[in-house]
C-alpha cells in the first residue's frame, strides 16, 4: 500500500480523530443522552461513531487499504493514551476496521450502499467480539461458564432459555442496523465536511 | 543570501498574493516581516523554501535564489538543506514521539547514515538548549518547548537560512521570549541568516537589524526597527501594531499592584469568593476571589497555565468549583447554562456548527425556545453581518468568523459575555475592530469579562484589569510609566 | 538515546536486551502456549511469563492491581464450581463441582498470562517501534501517521472538548440531540482537517518522501535468538508432555 504525504496525513487524522473519541466522548454521553448513561445503547453509539469516522476517512483517501490504516493508527493510539493495554479495545478497533475493509471491497469505489454494508459488517464484530474475547482470554470452557450462568438465571426468574437466545438474536441485529445506520450517516456527513471545507 | 527578482505570485482562484516584490537579504542578517493578515508574508515564505510553487495550487513568475540555490530548480526536499521554515503551530509540524526522534526525522528523510543523524540531532539540541530532554514524549512538552522543537528539528538539516512564521502568536510572554532568545542566539553564535514573520513588534524588533512592512503582495516599508516604527501613522493604517517602548516578559513590569477593591455600591452581577478549582489531581486556582459588576470591562491576563480558562469554565458553569461559591446576581441566578454567561473561545471554527451566518445565529435562540425573526434581524445588524448572512462561515475570514462567533453568542443575551483569548494570531486591524465592537456592546451595558495574555490590548481597552498568578487574583492598577 | 555498553543496550541505568522482535516474539510464543496448553500445563506458561515480566520489564506486573481484571477473575472462580462439572463435593451447605473449580483455575491462568505478555509487549516496545514493526508488513507510511497523530490528539481532544462546550453552551443538548451530534461531528472533523495543509507543508520542508522515506531502524539481537530458540524449545516439550 503506497499513500502520498496528504493521503497519510488524513489517516493520521482521522486516527487522532477516532482516538479522541474513544477517550473523550465516552464520558460527555451521560450529558448528550441522560438517562441511558451508561447503557448498551450508549455503546452502540460510541461503536458507530468509530465507523462513521473510519467511513468518511473512505471519502477523503478513497484507497484500497486506508480505513484498515486508519484503524491501526487508533489501535496504537489507544495502547498509548491509556497507560496500559486492554486487549479487548484494541482487538474490537482492528477487527472492525479490518471489516469495514472487506465490506468496502464490494464497491470499485466508495458508494452509499457500500458504506452501509461495511458499517454493518463492522459493528457485527462488536456482537462477536466479546465471545471471541473470552475464548482467547479464557479458553472454550469459559462458555460453559456462561451458558452454566443463563441456564440459572432463567431458572431463577421462571423464564424458558429459549428466549434468552431470542433476545441474543435481536441484540444481534440491532447492531447490524446500528452498523448500517452508522455507514448511511458516514455518507452524508463526508459529503457535508467536504463541502464546508472546499469553500 | 537571499534573492528574489521580480516575484510574483497568483493563486488558482485569480487572488495575486505578492505582486513584483524584489528583495535581497544579506548573510548573517535578522530580518523583521510584517503586515496586515493577507498581505502575502506567508506566501513569501513559502516560496522561500519551494513549497510554492511545488507543493501548492499557486503560479509563480519572477525568481527566488536562497543560498545560492533557485526554488524552481529544487525539489522542496532539496531546498530544505538551504532553508529552514519553521510555522506557527508547533502540533503541525512535529511527527515524533520523542524529541530524538523528533529531530532525527528530517536528517533520515536525507538517507544520511546513522551517524551524521546522530551528530546532527545533537547539534541541533544543543544550539536550542534541548539536549536534556531526548527521551521526552512531545506531547509532555510545553507549547514554546515544542516551538523550539520544531526549531531544532529544522535546524538539523543544517540550513544556512531559517523562516518562522509567526512562530510565537500561540504562546504567552514568557514562551515567546524562549524562542526568540533561541532565535538570537542561532544568528549570533552560529552565523544563520533570519527571516522572522511577526505581528509582534516589540519582542522581535529589538533582535532585527531590519524591518519590512509589506502590503497587498508589496514590500512598502523597508529599513531599520527605529527609523521604521518611526512611521506611526503609515503603520497604524495598515493595521500594524506600533511597537511599545519596551518589551515586557511580565504583567507587573511598568503597572502598580493594587490590593482587589471589594467596596462597590453596586451589587456584583457575579462574585466568585474563595474559588478553589482544578483538574483531576491538580489545582488550578487556590482562594480565589473577585468580582465584576453589571456593565463593566474588565480583562484578567496571565500566562499559559495560570488558570485564566478555567475561570472562564466556572463562570460558565461547565466546571463546578471544588471549594468556595459563585454567587449571582438574583435576576441571573435562574437562568440555565449558556444564558448566564457566553462564552467565546479562541478559535471561532471550533465554534460554528451551521451551514450560513443566519442559521448560526439563530442556533441558540431555537434551542432554548426563543426564536424570533427580530431578535435574529437585530443581532445581524449590531454585529454588521447582514449582507453576510447566507454566507458559509467557513469561507469567511478569521476576523469574520469570530464576529458570527460573538454574535451567534449574543443571540442569547447573556448576562456576561466572556471572551477567551479571542484575538490569538490576529493583526492590529482585526483586533482593533473586535475590541470596538466590545466598547460598544459595553456601552450599551453589556458585562464583559476579557481573558487574554495580550497586554497592550488590556490596556487600551478595560477599565478594569485583574492578573492571575499561581492561583490568586490580583488588581492592575495604572501605569507607573510617564 | 540507546548505547550500546558491552554486548548490551543501554538505556540510562535500564539495559535493554532484546529489540522488539524479540518482545513481539514473547508476546505471540505466550498466547500460542497459553491457548495449547491443556489443564495444569498453563501454570507453567504463567510462571514463565511472569519471569521473563520480572527480569525484563517490572511495569507489566502493574496488572495485578487493575481491579476489572480481578473482579472477572474472582467472578470466573466463584462460578466455576457451580456451572462446569458434576457436583462432587459439599462445601459451608453448597454444593460445587471439583472439575468445575479446576476449570476455573485455569481459565483464570490463562487469561493472567495473556494479559501479563500483552503488557510487556505494550510496555517495553515504543509507539516508533510499534510502528515500524507494521511497516514490515508493506503498510509503508505508517510510522509518520502515527507520529502526527501522536502529536495532533491532543489538538484534537481540545477541538472536541471546545466544541462540545460551545454547542452545549448554545443549548444544543436540550433538543434534536441527534442532530446537534451530526453537527457537532462534522465541526470536530471538518476543524481538524483543515490542519492537514500546514502538516503537509511541514513534512515536506523536511523532506519527508513516504516512497523514499525511513523510520528508525529495526535491528535484531543476539539475545533475540537465544530468547527464541529457548521458548521455542519450552513450548515444544510443554505441549508434547
Amino acid at each position: 500500500m503506497k499513500f502520498s504525504v496528504r493521503e497519510l496525513v488524513y489517516i493520521a487524522i482521522f486516527g487522532a480523530i477516532w482516538g479522541a473519541l474513544e477517550l473523550t466522548l465516552g464520558s460527555y454521553m451521560h450529558v448528550i443522552f441522560p438517562p441511558l448513561g451508561d447503557t448498551f445503547v450508549v455503546g452502540l453509539i460510541m461503536a458507530s461513531l468509530g465507523v462513521v469516522v473510519a467511513l468518511i476517512g473512505r471519502l477523503f483517501v478513497p484507497r484500497k487499504g486506508s480505513v484498515l490504516m486508519i484503524g491501526i493508527v487508533t489501535a496504537i493510539l489507544k495502547m498509548v493514551s491509556i497507560g496500559g493495554v486492554k486487549l479487548g479495545p484494541l482487538v474490537a478497533i482492528l477487527a472492525e476496521s479490518l471489516l469495514m475493509e472487506v465490506g468496502l471491497l464490494v464497491a470499485r469505489k466508495p458508494m452509499r450502499w457500500s458504506f452501509i454494508f461495511a458499517g454493518a459488517l463492522a459493528i457485527t464484530w462488536n456482537f462477536f467480539h466479546k465471545f471471541i474475547m473470552m475464548w482467547l482470554l479464557f479458553g472454550k470452557e469459559v462458555y460453559e461458564v456462561y451458558m452454566g450462568m443463563v441456564q440459572q438465571g432463567a431458572s431463577m426468574l421462571r423464564v424458558d432459555v429459549s428466549y434468552a437466545a431470542a433476545i441474543i438474536v435481536l441484540l444481534l441485529f440491532i447492531r447490524i442496523a446500528a452498523g448500517a445506520l452508522g455507514g448511511w450517516a458516514a455518507w452524508d456527513l463526508g459529503r457535508v465536511v467536504r463541502g464546508r471545507l472546499a469553500r | 543570501m537571499i534573492e528574489i527578482e521580480d516575484l510574483s505570485v497568483r493563486y488558482n482562484s485569480g487572488e495575486a498574493a505578492v505582486e513584483r516584490l524584489s528583495l535581497r537579504i544579506e548573510l548573517g542578517e535578522f530580518v523583521l516581516l510584517t503586515g496586515p493578515s493577507g498581505c502575502g508574508k506567508s506566501t513569501l515564505a513559502r516560496c522561500l523554501n519551494g513549497l510554492i510553487p511545488h507543493s501548492s495550487d499557486a503560479t509563480m513568475t519572477g525568481r527566488v535564489i536562497v543560498d545560492g540555490a533557485r526554488t524552481t530548480e529544487h525539489t522542496v526536499g532539496e531546498m530544505a538543506t538551504h532553508v529552514g521554515l519553521v510555522f506557527q503551530n508547533p502540533a503541525t509540524q512535529l511527527f515524533g514521539s520523542t524529541v530524538a526522534e523528533e529531530v532525527a526525522f528530517g536528517p533520515r528523510n536525507l538517507s544520511l547514515s546513522p551517524q551524521e543523524v546522530a551528530e546532527r540531532s545533537q547539534f541541533a539540541l544543543a544550539a536550542t538548549g534541548l539536549e536534556h530532554m531526548t527521551d521526552r514524549a512531545t506531547r509532555t512538552l510545553s507549547t514554546g518547548e515544542q516551538q523550539r522543537l520544531a526549531i531544532a528539528a529544522v535546524l538539523a538539516m543544517r540550513p544556512k537560512v531559517l523562516v518562522l512564521d509567526e512562530p510565537t502568536s500561540n504562546l504567552d510572554l514568557k514562551g515567546t521570549k524562549a524562542v526568540l532568545e533561541t532565535v538570537d542566539r542561532l544568528r549570533d553564535e552560529y552565523g544563520l541568516t533570519i527571516l522572522i514573520i511577526e505581528h509582534r513588534l516589540s519582542e522581535a524588533g529589538s533582535l532585527a537589524d531590519r524591518v519590512l512592512v509589506m502590503n497587498h503582495g508589496r514590500i512598502v516599508l523597508d529599513g531599520s526597527p527605529t527609523s521604521v516604527f518611526r512611521q506611526k501613522e503609515l503603520l497604524s493604517q495598515l493595521g500594524v501594531r506600533y511597537p511599545g517602548r519596551r518589551s515586557r516578559d511580565s504583567w507587573a513590569v511598568g503597572h502598580r499592584k493594587e490590593a482587589m477593591d471589594h467596596r462597590r455600591e453596586r451589587t456584583p452581577l457575579v462574585d466568585l469568593q474563595r474559588i478553589e478549582a482544578g483538574y483531576e489531581s491538580r489545582r488550578v486556582l487556590k482562594d480565589l476571589s473577585f468580582a465584576v459588576y453589571p456593565g463593566e470591562f474588565v480583562a484578567l491576563v496571565g500566562d499559559n497555565g495560570a488558570g485564566k480558562t478555567t475561570i472562564a469554565r466556572l463562570l460558565a458553569g461547565l466546571i463546578r468549583p471544588r471549594g468556595g461559591r459563585v454567587l449571582w446576581d438574583d435576576t441571573v441566578h435562574r437562568l440555565p447554562l449558556g444564558r448566564r454567561v457566553g462564552l467565546l473561545f479562541q478559535n471561532p471554527l471550533h465554534q460554528l456548527f451551521c451551514d450560513t451566518v443566519e442559521e448560526e445565529i439563530a442556533f441558540g435562540p431555537r434551542n432554548f425556545r426563543l426564536s424570533s425573526e427580530e431578535r435574529l434581524e437585530t443581532i445581524l445588524k449590531v454585529a454588521g453581518l447582514r449582507e453576510l448572512r447566507q454566507r458559509n462561515s467557513y469561507a469567511l475570514s478569521v476576523g469574520q468568523q469570530q464576529r458570527v462567533a460573538l454574535a451567534s453568542i449574543l443571540a442569547l443575551e447573556p448576562a456576561l459575555l466572556v471572551l477567551d483569548e479571542p484575538t490569538m494570531g490576529q493583526d492590529w486591524g482585526s483586533l482593533s475592530r473586535i475590541m470596538d465592537f466590545l466598547v460598544e456592546l459595553n456601552g450599551h451595558g453589556q458585562a464583559i469579562l476579557l481573558i487574554t495574555h495580550d497586554y497592550k490590548l488590556v490596556w487600551r481597552y478595560a477599565e478594569r484589569i485583574l492578573a492571575l498568578e499561581d492561583g490568586q487574583v490580583s488588581a492592575l492598577g495604572s501605569s507607573t510609566e510617564p | 538515546m540507546a548505547v550500546l555498553h558491552g554486548r548490551a543496550l543501554m538505556m540510562g541505568d535500564r539495559r535493554i536486551i532484546f529489540s522488539s522482535y524479540g518482545y513481539l516474539f514473547f508476546f505471540g510464543a505466550a498466547v500460542v502456549m497459553a491457548i495449547l496448553a491443556t489443564g495444569a500445563k498453563v501454570v507453567f506458561v504463567l510462571g514463565g511469563t511472569l519471569i521473563f515480566a520480572a527480569l525484563f520489564h517490572r511495569e507489566a506486573l502493574r496488572l495485578f492491581l487493575r481491579w476489572q481484571l480481578l473482579f472477572f477473575i474472582l467472578l470466573t472462580l466463584l462460578l466455576s464450581p457451580f456451572v462446569i462439572g458434576q457436583k462432587d463435593i459439599a462445601l459451608w451447605g453448597l454444593n460445587l463441582s471439583r472439575e468445575g473449580f479446576w476449570a476455573g483455575l485455569w481459565m483464570v491462568l490463562r487469561a493472567l498470562s495473556i494479559a501479563l505478555a500483552a503488557g510487556v509487549f505494550a510496555g517495553a516496545v515504543s509507539v516508533s517501534q510499534m510502528a515500524q514493526l507494521f511497516e514490515r508488513l508493506r503498510l509503508k507510511g505508517l510510522g509518520f501517521a502515527v507520529g502526527v497523530a501522536t502529536n495532533m490528539l491532543p489538538t484534537v481532544q481540545e477541538t472536541m472538548e471546545t466544541s462540545y462546550n460551545a454547542v452545549r453552551l448554545r443549548g444544543g443538548f436540550r433538543r434534536h440531540r441527534l442532530e446537534t451530534l451530526k453537527l457537532l461531528l462534522v465541526a470536530i472533523i471538518a476543524g481538524s482537517l483543515r490542519r492537514g495543509d500546514d502538516i503537509v507543508s511541514a513534512a515536506e520542508a523536511r523532506a519527508f518522501d513516504p516512497a523514499r522515506s525511513q523510520g528508525p531502524a529495526l535491528h535484531g539481537t543476539r539475545a533475540d535468538v537465544v530468547l527464541m530458540g529457548v521458548v521455542s524449545l519450552l513450548g515444544t516439550v510443554l505441549v508434547m508432555m
